[in-house]
């Protein structure tokens, strides 16, 4: 009768399975990346999806749906349990993790690998991984640091280790491995899979942000319980350490070796898959296929409320930059031109008006650059690739990087400076800066106007601690994280701020999982 | 017809005269027997020198034994006795006298079951024993398959629902909504440990075992039962009126830079930049300046008012009519026996094209071969058809707004702003404040779809009496069931149609093999056994499909391939799961004083983890006849007295197969434009995985007085399940989510009470009454690893729920809400961000910040303190009355305003909105108006004020027959003409908003919180007239 009990599968794999295929180290591989698509995913209310979200505590975006509860953002009043906003980003990208995990323990046995082929798949997957972790570590902080397939459930609870520890010990290494070690081809990559080039934005950029916060605050003094005690004070940007200035060169090693290697198109490449879509300026991208995988949800996020310009359902108006955000470019620039990175007007979607006249005037521009026309206007799934890495973002990098190492005493030349910030604004028909024109205000600004809805603003405030103060034809000011209160929110930001609540789900499960400081829901005893 | 001298008929009639049906003439000492027809008459072939006592026996009335002497045709009048000592209850591989039996079974006749026209299983047995609670499912949704819960909920992931064996085949599928109840002959609840334990890994949720009618001697038999039903709407659900949403609007517009900033493009009114009301000639007319009671100005400054006031509920439900026949022939002689029926049901809900049909057939043969083997076959098929897009229809009902029609004239007049919309279907967007929501109208004609059953159960059994008093039966049996689901969502403006095709057949077979021994010896000593193995298997395939962009709404679901998604979805899935068990009982009883019952099982089942395959559930059972002993001769009063104890142990295995395993699945990747097969880690193992355990305790109490006019039967029970089969939730940071492991436990403790009295006994008139009530104590004692409590539909918009150790299964969770801050509070307020006409709720740990789980507490149970029903039978002469009264006690509703409440002008919107605070109304419970989807932020929390207490008192039946007398319908050829007319569901008392206290809103249906309201279907009075004719 044991036979008769015995449980054979035959729908799924076991994990006791051998795999040596080539193809199936290559399903172990493409594993890895379903993660990424998640990216844009939804955050469990009718119009609140994760890009929202990761916009929402800089205070320059906002929503005319009221589903997104916004409002507890403006009041300070998020928690771990805030809609999905904070589970499921977390939980995304942890699958992300493990998926990676799987595939680096399986790939050693993948026999019709040549070296070379299983180097260039380590490669791939430590880059994902280490992106993974990337996403959590600036989002939350310290982290569960999960590196190996579990072996056993009892271990499912692990505490969270310094944010410190994950740069050192995963993040670098995976990425160092990747663009030192690996056999990855170093080119941009033209089907969405990870390249070295790839490799080196990512590194450049995790580089760049270890020369900031918290990695530099936390480096003084790494036993202590930074994001648990909200101990957060320091400022002062670039940071003037051996530590900081040697990520910096780092970093400009990896912003050089990308440098020409790609080309900035018009803006309306952006939202043009052909043009967007693994090719023209885009590095590294979440990759969508209309009506296969599509992120036609968040699409709808960047219209007009109920505007009925859209064909396949409601537009949500809930990541919009706020009047001050907006009031804030220059007036010359291109990019606040009508269908360059904004737009100011459409025209009906068929389903309600057949001849697709004018739709009513908006009330303010809305952002452009995720406005897969196709999709709007016939329904069905966009196509539109999400960007992760492109052009514009390194060359603006390279400027800060080559500013930031000339004010902590290298020499770098007017030149490398100037030429990254400058290429983008020449884009926008703005005049050139000279060297002397650069500082982090203008830096940020063009961060700013250039990355607008990109979920770089969030991770740029927090590495800095610094925030840009809304004004006309230009920002304001540039001034402190801590005391800066944007318009419309109720409070000053202060060192919580600097962190997200940590998943409600992971506290109630995980025992060994301690809150941020200030944040609910706590965990037991903490 | 001559009778030869060896063969006896007759006729078996209750006290008032009405014959019996199903009962049972045996001679004493064999098995020779045979049972009455509708008319109550039997035939029976006696030796030839009539020295037989002949044992008379029916369910409901005391056994009579009797010498028939030369009499070749009697007549006999049985008394009633409601305490049925004499009736055979089935236990499960057997049966047994009520006397005999240590454990606490509960039995329900044909003639209880079938007291009201019912569609299902489930309906019949509501109110009916004391320990079940039916719980509605979907609440009036035709067709619909209810829960039922014998003694409380044990297990929070695994299945809750008894165990059903129809004769005798063990866990047939879905009963409650494929067998026609009409072929019912009796029904057995075993409810503790004693009786269940011979079911072992799955009885712990208590069994319900079936006897379908059979053949019998005697001419041919023809019955026919018909009813035909009206129903219609009881309760309404009040949603704005042009006037009161035109209010709203105008209020809400005023308020909206208070709670955020008014989105221009939303404002109608002069003032906005949206579309005015002078420039919606298709929604608003002119009136003259100050002749509407809301001045809706346009932006030429003239006075407009709504053209229609569309009230949507009264378009989409509307009186239905449900009809149910069923048709059976039985007959046959010593030696063969069959039995044939067919059943139709028709049942219309009250919403537009909702319906429920089944056709069921049943053949039955019962062969004696030889002196010593007798087979037994059955067949029954059964196909059934049921609508299965009602879903959010009635939500549409609150949510679409009241000024629009349900479609636009095709004047040139018909424009909104720049858009003619003449001809075209009302929608939430034409009024652009509001989401994309259509018409309930519109969307019952895009929304179609079906859930079709087909069902072959088939079994074959030998009997082989060995020696007199051992007998060996083997059976094999078959239940096939073939599941489908369409589905076709239609060219909704902006939509391409997309439709799917869902299928899944599961294939059981069991085989079962067991000897049952009866011996008395001496006078004192009666010993009965039950030894026996089996097998069965369960085998499952799944396929499903779908597509979409469709060029016309032509093809429906029914050519999958006329569409031209990118990827058409696919799908499919088989497996197995298999058990392998080994049982055996004994009973033994001394001079019918004291009674002992022992039962085991071995249970093998392949849904476990390698390490614990195999299971043991025992149980022991006692019973002491107090009223049997010398002593208690005397007491002349007191007919029954018997005490019961109970113990055992019982397993529930219901997960899915494969459990255990460690899985690595596939995905769909899409890179550079083309999509690729992905593998990722999906589960954990766990080899350990074993059964979920309930030992449960039972004491029982059987009571007679005044010649069992009065009986009453108590128990008191304690289960507790431990080793639960726990999807324990793991940290997302290491796993995929949760594993099932034996982890927590569940307590349940209640009593259940029945009292059967005969109130009033003469010739013509008599009088009796039952009253069950059953009381359940649930406690979550241990959850998972961590403790925490187990959450669910934490977000807004829904009933939260969680499980909390201490607390009941079944607890709502969520905020107190204390009112709105008012004009004086307004410090207050700003302390949480918030503004006086904010909602205010208990910050429960005072850190000024409102947060779910932080601050939220349990807010009520949504399964019920008591239940308790009250039935009454009477008969004068020909008539027949029966009053059923229903009444649950200590329950919650979540009915969940959210979606039109708290979010005013996102929707249509519940005229409770009206109540919303002002500064000169500050005492209340509703927000200040605001515009929701114009740019004010509105707060929505699971919390107190969506409670409700849902204890109610319900009309659940009330029927009046009348039987022609035999003499005139004899003429017609008939042997008996019943017609009736009832009424279900006829009054009800509750504090409970919606529909009905009862169910839940199809999309918010949870096993363990079973009463969460979203708008959900409406319960209907019914009224129905049927006839019962035998020919």
């Amino acid at each position: 009768c044991q036979k008769f009990l015995k449980e054979t599968p035959t729908g799924q794999i076991t994990s006791d399975y051998s795999f040596s295929s080539a193809s199936e180290g290559a399903a172990l591989v493409t594993g890895t990346y379903r993660s990424l698509a998640l990216y844009t995913g939804g955050a469990g209310d009718y119009g609140n999806f994760l890009p929202c979200t990761v916009e929402y505590p800089t205070g320059k975006v906002y929503t005319t749906d009221a589903h997104p509860q916004f409002f507890k953002f403006q009041t300070n009043q998020v928690s771990g349990g805030t809609l999905s906003d904070y589970d499921n980003f977390w939980n995304n990208e942890y699958q992300g993790v493990r998926d990676c995990n799987l595939a680096l323990s399986k790939i050693g046995g993948i026999t019709d690998w040549t070296a070379s082929q299983q180097s260039a798949a380590y490669g791939e997957v430590r880059t994902l991984r280490a992106f993974y972790y990337f996403m959590l570590v600036r989002y939350y902080g310290d982290l569960v640091m999960d590196t190996s397939v579990l072996a056993s459930v009892a271990e499912a609870q692990q505490p969270r280790v310094s944010l410190k520890n994950i740069y050192d010990q995963v993040i670098i290494p995976d990425l160092e491995y990747a663009v030192n070690t690996s056999s990855l081809v170093d080119a941009p990559s033209g089907n969405g899979r990870i390249t070295k080039l790839i490799s080196r934005a990512i590194l450049a950029d995790v580089y760049l942000t270890c020369a900031g916060y918290p990695y530099q605050e936390v480096a003084t003094a790494p036993a202590k319980n930074w994001c648990v005690d909200g101990l957060f004070a320091q400022t002062g940007y670039p940071v003037n350490t051996p530590s900081a200035k040697d990520f910096m060169l780092k970093a400009q090693t990896q912003l050089n070796a990308l440098y020409g290697k790609y080309t900035l198109g018009t803006y309306s490449d952006l939202h043009t898959p052909s043009k967007i879509n693994n090719t023209g300026e885009a590095i590294f991208q979440a990759q969508y296929l209309g009506g296969v995988n599509d992120m036609s949800g968040f699409v709808q996020c960047t219209l007009p409320t109920q505007s009925h310009i859209y064909q396949a359902g409601d537009e949500y108006g809930t990541d919009i930059p706020t009047l001050g955000y907006i009031a804030s470019y220059n007036p010359a620039d291109k990019r606040l031109q009508d269908r360059q990175m904004f737009f100011y007007s459409d025209t009906y979607a068929k389903k309600f008006d057949p001849n697709q006249g004018p739709a009513d005037k908006f009330p303010q521009p809305y952002v452009y650059k995720y406005y897969d026309s196709l999709a709007i206007k016939n329904g069905g799934g966009t196509n539109l690739n999400y960007t992760f890495y492109r052009y514009a973002d390194i060359l603006l990098m390279l400027t800060e990087v080559n500013w930031a190492l000339r004010q902590l005493g290298t020499a770098v030349s007017d030149n490398d400076i100037t030429k990254g910030i400058n290429a983008v604004r020449q884009r926008a028909l703005l005049p050139d800066f000279l060297a002397s024109d650069i500082n982090l205000k203008s830096i940020m600004s063009e961060r700013a106007y250039e990355l607008i809805l990109e979920n770089k603003m969030l991770w740029d405030q927090r590495r800095t601690r610094m925030c840009l103060v809304d004004g006309v034809g230009s920002f304001a000011a540039i001034q402190s994280f801590f005391g800066h209160q944007p318009t419309g929110f109720s409070f000053a930001f202060s060192a919580m701020n600097l962190l997200c609540p940590i998943s409600q789900n992971e506290i109630a499960v995980n025992a060994k999982c301690l809150q941020n400081f200030n944040f609910l829901p706590k965990q037991a005893g903490q | 017809q001559t009778l030869s001298p060896s063969q006896i008929r007759g006729r078996i009639l209750s006290p008032d005269g009405t014959p019996l049906q199903g009962a049972s003439v045996i001679i004493a000492g064999t098995k020779t027997g045979s049972t009455t027809d509708e008319e109550g008459r039997f035939s029976i072939s006696v030796p030839n020198n009539r020295k037989v006592t002949l044992e008379v026996s029916s369910v409901g009335f005391a056994t009579k034994t009797l010498n028939p002497g030369s009499q070749t045709d009697i007549t006999i009048t049985l008394e009633k006795s409601i305490a049925g000592l004499d009736d055979v209850v089935v236990i499960g591989y057997g049966t047994a006298r009520k006397k005999d039996v240590t454990g606490s079974v509960a039995t329900v006749s044909s003639k209880r079951l079938m007291d009201k026209p019912v569609v299902n299983l489930g309906q019949a047995l509501e109110n009916k024993v004391a320990g079940v609670q039916v719980i509605s499912n979907g609440a009036g949704v035709p067709g619909s398959q209810p829960m039922v819960r014998i003694r409380g909920t044990n297990s929070i992931n695994s299945n809750n629902e008894p165990l059903y064996v129809v004769d005798g085949v063990v866990g047939v599928g879905n009963p409650l909504s494929t067998l026609n109840p009409n072929d019912i002959l009796s029904l057995d609840v075993l409810k503790d440990a004693s009786a269940t334990a011979i079911y072992g890994a799955r009885g712990a949720n208590g069994v319900i075992i079936i006897t379908t009618k059979r053949g019998k001697s005697g001419k041919p038999q023809l019955d026919y039962n018909g009813s035909a039903s009206l129903n219609v709407m009881q309760r309404h659900l009040y949603t704005m009126t042009s006037d009161q949403l035109m209010y709203t609007y105008m209020q809400a517009m005023a308020n909206g830079n208070k709670y955020g900033t008014v989105n221009p493009g939303k404002d109608f009114r002069p003032t906005g930049s949206g579309t005015s009301f002078s420039e919606m000639p298709a929604l608003f007319k002119q009136v003259p300046t100050g002749s509407y009671v809301i001045p809706l100005i346009g932006k030429d400054g003239k006075s407009y008012a709504p053209i229609y006031n569309t009230n949507w509920e009264s378009l989409i439900f509307r009186p239905s009519v449900s009809t149910d026949q069923s048709l059976a022939i039985r007959g046959g002689n010593e030696n063969a026996k069959y039995s044939m029926s067919l059943g139709y049901t028709d049942q219309n809900g009250l919403m537009k094209q909702s319906f429920f049909r089944r056709y069921t057939g049943r053949l039955t043969s019962d062969f004696k071969v030889s002196k010593w083997l007798n087979v037994s076959t059955s067949l029954s098929f059964i196909k059934s058809k049921q609508t299965n897009r009602d879903g959010d229809i009635p939500r549409s009902t609150a949510e679409v707004w009241s000024i629009l029609p349900v479609k636009y004239p095709t004047d040139a007049n018909q424009l909104i702003g720049n858009t003619y919309v003449g001809g075209r279907w009302g929608t939430n967007q034409d009024f652009n404040v509001g989401e994309q929501w259509f018409n309930v109208l519109y969307r019952r004609q895009e929304n179609i779809g079906f859930n079709h059953i087909g069902q072959v159960t088939g079994s074959f059994t030998t009997t082989a009496n060995i020696t007199k008093d051992l007998t060996f039966k083997s059976d094999f049996s078959i239940d096939y069931n073939a599941y489908k689901q369409d589905s076709y969502s239609g060219q909704l403006y902006g939509s391409t149609g997309s439709a799917s095709v869902n299928t899944q057949t599961n294939m059981y077979w069991q085989n079962e093999n067991y000897f049952n021994y009866n011996k008395r010896i001496g006078t004192d000593h009666n010993l009965s056994a039950v030894l026996g193995l089996s097998w069965s298997q369960l085998r499952y395939q799944n396929n499903g499909a779908s597509n979409s962009i469709f060029l016309s709404d032509f093809y429906g679901y029914s050519n999958l391939g006329a569409g031209a998604a990118v990827r058409p979805g696919v799908s499919s899935a088989d497996g197995s799961s298999a058990l392998n068990s080994y049982f055996g009982r004994i009973n033994y009883s001394y001079k019918d004083k004291y009674l002992f019952t022992l039962t085991g099982r071995e249970d093998g089942s392949s849904k476990f983890g390698s390490n614990n395959k195999y299971g043991f559930f025992p149980s022991a059972g006692v019973a002491w006849r107090v009223s049997q002993e010398n002593f208690m001769k005397n007491v002349t009063a007191l007919s029954n007295l018997k005490l019961r104890g109970s113990w055992g142990r019982t397993g529930n295995q219901e997960i899915g197969s494969y459990v255990t395993q460690s899985y690595i699945s596939t995905a769909n990747v899409v890179l550079g434009g083309t999509s690729f097969t992905g593998l990722y880690p999906s589960s954990v193992a766990n080899n350990d995985l074993k059964w979920e355990t309930t030992e449960q305790y039972d004491a029982g109490l059987e009571f007679g007085i005044l010649h069992d006019r009065v009986n009453l039967s108590f128990d008191y029970y304690h289960k507790l399940t431990s080793n639960m089969l726990l999807q324990v939730p793991l940290p997302l940071s290491m796993t995929s989510g949760s594993v099932t492991q034996n982890y927590g436990k569940v307590q349940n403790a209640g009593f259940e009470f029945t009292l059967n009295t005969r109130n009033i006994e003469t010739k013509n008139l008599s009088w009796t009454s039952t009253i069950t009530a059953t009381n359940n104590v649930n406690k979550v004692v241990q959850l998972g690893p961590t403790g925490a409590p187990i959450y669910a539909q934490t977000g807004a918009g829904n009933g939260t729920s969680a499980l909390i150790i201490g607390q009941p299964i079944g607890s709502f969770f969520g905020l107190t809400r204390l009112g709105v801050f008012s004009t004086e509070e307004t410090s207050l307020a700003a302390r949480y961000g918030l503004k006086p006409g904010d909602l205010k709720f208990l910050d429960r740990n005072n850190d000024g910040k409102i947060d779910l789980l932080t601050d939220g507490d349990v807010m009520g149970n949504a399964f019920p303190h008591w239940l308790i029903g009250f039935n009454n039978s009477f008969t004068y002469k020909n008539f027949d009355v029966g009053v059923d009264i229903q009444i649950v006690q200590g329950v919650s509703k979540a009915f969940v305003h959210e979606s039109a409440e708290d979010r005013q002008l996102v929707s249509g919107g519940l005229n409770s909105s009206l109540d919303a605070w002002r500064p000169d109304h500050q005492n209340t419970m509703v927000a200040q108006f605001r515009p929701g989807n114009g740019g004010a932020y509105y707060q929505s929390y699971p919390d107190t004020h969506m409670m409700y207490d849902a204890s109610f008192i319900r009309g659940a039946n009330a029927v009046i027959g009348y039987t022609i007398p035999d003499k005139s319908v004899q003429k017609w050829g008939l042997s008996r003409f019943r017609v009736y007319l009832s009424t279900q569901n006829f009054f009800l008392r509750t504090k409970a908003a919606g529909y009905d206290p009862e169910g839940s809103s199809l999309d918010k249906q949870f096993a363990l919180v079973p009463n969460t309201d979203k708008y959900q279907y409406p319960v209907p009075t019914v009224f129905s007239f049927g006839v019962n004719t035998s020919f």
